[in-house]
């Protein structure tokens, strides 16, 4: 459906050209739901843009629905005739049109009776019939950005591409709204692809999820596989909580393990000995679900997730050691569950998962292990937690 | 090819054109062959250091009159519990509905008609003080907009952890004042440098009196050029020295989110007194007008009958020369505030820039090199409507600029990219977003455009077509009259004023707006003749309300 290849962008502000799009590659399934992940200043926006036609790219290939946009063989498709919607930050309704004619902005050709009909097929499909004599300003944050997206579907463009829609919501609207959006697009079999810097509201909403870093693609793919299976250490820091500590890899073939702090542990067996030839020194990526937290006159609570994630791992119990002693440093509650932090003896600090109906003191004394297999890297990313 | 022409460039290369043609006057003045020896030979004449004397004398104490008045107006009226602090804020901004001329006129009128022998108005340090009573609102806008801006919660840190009572006020507020003070200041001395009519009638003998005797009385105009060049030096000496004192205004970026009102201090049973006090200012700057208008008004109605058929004259000229001019000015200026606003970068800022410094040169010179251009260029126009409009096209364009950025502004460069992903065209994008959001703005520029082309003096006296007239210039006829009671006068004083009135209503609304809601921003750049500032805190969806208004008399 919509393929980029070799997209590049650079900007000259000052005297130094930075790369905002280096080789970017990007492709979304026909009716499928992409989100681009990134932190500010990674290039999503300019690769937004550039998918518009807001912005030229320097070289590469916009490809969709086998139509080309952007080549080096055919002058820059203007963005009106691009037939992709565009749901801005913030909404972007024109101030000075009421909501039904932002909603018929984009399909003013139409005859009269049918652009109403559609008008109202869409503000009923977002939630807000009855309020097309409404001014932008006299809507709600949330209802600004219904009535965007459905101006944005009035066309029944090709594509929709969403910039960071929902990022001026409170955080309850927010999580409402987004699945909301999901499903109404989803039902109405809409490519669409969001740009968000919020990684939660990107793996819960992507079919597949792009992480860029600095204008570079670093990972794409099924989110569950992107979360699970960090292309390196940073990004697995940048999904998610996780810890990385220094380790030693031991052992060959199909039995792989390192020593750390957290003691002798089972590394993934799709990285290992493999990815890191030659090598001995590893980066270790250990995440708070993967670790148990047992006080030290106790018995061991177990999340209760942990079983699952313990049979799908290769041969946890034969590698575990004993784990390290640590003290609490503070417990954040959250209702369903609850993050400690716990400083190992050797002052590293770990973030660990447990229960929220499981309370430590600060000062507990406890023993920490890691129950499923890690994942290593090469490299030197220091151990700041 | 890759490259491709982007939607900007034809803006762009139409602004660079109307930024040359409005320098192109002052090019010419000085590629004209005017010498340094030519400037030293104008000091042989005892007068001329007289009148540089005399400009810079006034022009000090004037700066210094009007800071006093201005500060303490924006003081009284934002930090104390003086009774109507509203109404006093419209009454201080009053004086600017009057042309400076006018006001000097009536002033000297008045005491003419009521204490003969004491010529006080004609003194240096009365010439002075009549100039500052029209000319102070200049410092008390920005400053009341600065006052009101900053954050109480800043100050009563500093009070908190600096005892004293005046501390908080020194370490804060002043701060925040210095480039409101700035701007005010510059666009005071800019006027003191260029005025012509009022020093005529308060008796002062200025470079630009010098200037205008040269041209209109000798026809000289070597002469008038050589002073000329010497003013210019002036003016951009100003420019600078203004842009010292502004500084880098850190406070007002720092300083948003203030909105609390600001901390007053309680006057107590002082309130009437200090109110009766703070009456006088604006009562001394307009009551002399106002009293020799109606004077003249109400004697003249026997006599005048004649004369109302002029008067119809004077004004349908007036109207036609102004609409004509803000028409131009508006297209003119369109161009350049949408490349400045739409593409923001060296050029197109530079491209402003130097619309405004054509506007920061007083207005005799600059209808000097258009009698320069016409007479040597295109002999036909000279002394026609067109140079004329022309002059006033150059003058004023900037407030068309500014104005226009306002408007262009709140039409956000995300709605154009909407409106095309929704598949409309440039053209339908500018007819249905962009002209419907900036329309405000636009007319807000043309109306300020046309009211001072219709008060504008000099340029008026300079580039009049023959036979013709307008209400300036008719006023001014009077002056060479037999009578100087304002009798004859009184129509003309009576229609300018009224003209005057508009665009400080705008202000005033414009500036309460901008203070009263939300964050406020010391936005002097909209106020002050001197240089564009980027606008600070152009706020997401309120559609700005502040104007840009400069008065050249």
């Amino acid at each position: 459906m919509l393929e980029v290849r070799g997209l590049r962008k650079c900007y000259t502000t000052g005297r130094h050209p930075t790369a905002a799009l280096d080789r970017v590659d990007l492709t979304v399934e026909k009716g499928s739901f992409a989100t681009v992940l990134g932190p500010s200043g990674s290039g999503k926006t300019t690769l937004l843009r550039c998918i518009a036609g807001f912005e030229r790219a320097d070289a590469g290939t916009i490809r969709l629905a086998g139509r080309d946009l952007d080549s080096p063989s055919i002058s820059s498709v203007r963005p009106y005739d691009r037939d992709i919607g565009v749901v801005p930050q913030e909404g972007a309704l024109f101030p000075h049109l009421s909501v039904a004619r932002n909603v018929a902005f984009g399909i003013a050709d139409r005859p009269r009776a049918r652009r109403r009909e559609r008008v109202e097929q869409l503000l009923e499909l977002v939630g807000l019939q009855g309020l097309g004599d409404r001014r932008p300003h006299q809507l709600s944050g949330g209802q600004q950005q219904r009535v965007a997206l459905a101006r944005a579907l009035a066309p029944e463009p090709r594509l929709i591409l969403l910039d960071e829609p929902f990022s001026a919501l409170d955080a309850q609207l927010r999580v409402e709204l987004r699945e909301e959006v999901r499903g109404l697009l989803r039902s109405l079999g809409t490519t669409a692809l969001l740009v968000t810097h919020d990684q939660a509201e990107a793996m819960t909403l992507a079919d597949h999820l792009v992480v860029m870093r600095g204008g570079r693609v670093v990972a794409a793919g099924d989110p569950r596989q992107v979360y699970d299976e960090p292309v390196d250490a940073e990004m697995g820091r940048f999904l998610g909580e996780a810890v990385v500590v220094r380790g030693t890899l031991a052992g060959s073939g199909d039995t792989v393990t390192v020593d750390c702090v957290l003691g002798r542990l089972a590394v993934a067996a799709e990285t290992g000995a493999d990815r890191l030839p030659g090598r001995t020194d590893c980066d270790v990526l250990v995440r708070p679900e993967q670790l148990r937290v047992q006080r030290l006159d106790g018995p061991v609570e177990a999340p209760p997730w942990s079983p699952g994630r313990t049979g799908s791992a290769s041969a946890p119990a034969a590698t575990s050691t004993a784990g390290a002693t640590a003290s609490v440093v503070a417990q954040s509650f959250y209702g369903h569950d609850a993050l400690v932090r716990v400083r190992l003896d050797d002052g590293t600090q770990l973030a660990v998962r447990v229960p929220g109906s499981v309370r430590f003191g600060v000062g507990d004394r406890v023993r920490v292990q890691v129950d499923t297999p890690v994942w290593t890297y090469a490299g030197s990313a220091s151990t700041a937690t | 090819m890759r490259r491709l022409t982007r939607p900007g460039s034809v803006a762009a290369w139409l602004a660079v054109a109307v930024a040359v043609a409005s320098l192109v006057p002052l090019i010419y003045l000085f590629l004209s062959g005017t010498s340094l020896s030519d400037i030293r030979a104008q000091f042989d004449y005892p007068s001329t250091s007289a009148a540089v004397v005399q400009t810079l004398v006034l022009t000090a104490l004037i700066g210094g009159v009007t800071t006093v008045l201005g500060v303490g107006a924006a003081v009284v009226v934002t930090r104390t519990t003086v009774p109507a602090p509203r109404l006093l804020t419209v009454l201080f901004t009053v004086p600017l509905a009057v042309p400076g001329f006018v006001s000097a006129y009536a002033t000297y009128s008045a005491e003419l008609v009521f204490a003969p022998q004491s010529s006080v108005v004609t003194s240096l340090v009365g010439a002075a003080v009549v100039m500052s009573l029209t000319l102070y609102p200049y410092v008390f806008l920005p400053c009341l907009i600065a006052l009101r801006g900053v954050d109480p919660a800043l100050e009563e840190v500093v009070s908190g952890l600096r005892p004293g009572r005046f501390s908080a006020f020194r370490t804060v507020s002043l701060p925040a004042l210095r480039p409101a003070l700035g701007a005010g200041l510059l666009i005071v001395t800019l006027h003191v440098l260029a005025e012509y009519g009022a020093m005529v009638q308060l008796g002062r003998s200025t470079l630009t009196t010098k200037i205008m005797a040269e041209m209109l009385d000798y026809g000289d105009y070597q002469s008038a050029r050589s002073l000329s060049l010497l003013l210019a030096g002036f003016s951009v000496l100003v420019l600078m020295s203004t842009r010292w004192l502004s500084g880098r205004s850190v406070i007002a970026e720092v300083a948003r989110g203030g909105s609390r009102p600001p901390r007053r201090s309680t006057l107590g049973s002082w309130r009437w007194p200090v109110l009766l006090v703070a009456l006088v200012v604006p009562l001394l700057a307009v009551g002399p007008t106002v009293l020799m208008t109606v004077r003249g008004l109400l004697t003249a109605q026997g006599t005048m009958t004649a004369s109302w058929s002029q008067v119809g004259a004077a004004l349908s000229n007036t109207v036609g020369y102004a609409l004509a001019a803000a028409l131009v000015a508006t297209l003119c200026a369109l161009p350049v505030s949408w490349w400045v606003t739409r593409h923001p970068k060296p050029l197109s800022h530079l491209t402003e820039r130097a619309v405004w410094l054509a506007h920061a040169i007083p207005s005799a010179i600059l209808a000097l090199a258009l009698v320069f251009l016409a007479t040597r260029l295109v002999p036909s126009l000279y002394k026609t409507p067109a140079v004329l409009v022309a002059g006033y096209v150059i003058l004023f364009l900037p407030l068309a600029v500014a104005n226009q950025r306002v408007g262009l502004q709140s039409a956000r460069r995300s709605y154009d990219e909407v409106a095309s992903s929704l598949g409309a065209r440039p053209a339908r994008t500018f007819a249905r977003v962009t002209l419907p959001l900036a329309a405000p703005g636009l007319a807000a520029g043309a109306i300020l455009v046309a009211l001072d082309a219709s008060k504008e003096l000099t340029t008026t006296l300079m580039l009049l077509p023959f036979n013709s007239s307008t209400l300036s210039s008719k006023l001014w006829a009077t002056t060479n009259g037999e009578s100087l009671d304002f009798t004859a006068a009184a129509p003309y004083a009576a229609l300018l004023v009224l003209l005057g009135i508009l665009p400080v209503y705008l202000l005033v609304r414009g500036t309460l707006a901008a203070t009263t809601s939300a964050p406020a921003s010391v936005e002097t750049g909209r106020l002050d003749g001197g240089g564009p500032r980027k606008p600070a805190g152009a706020s997401l969806d309120g559609e700005p309300r502040r104007l840009a208004l400069t008065t050249h008399q």
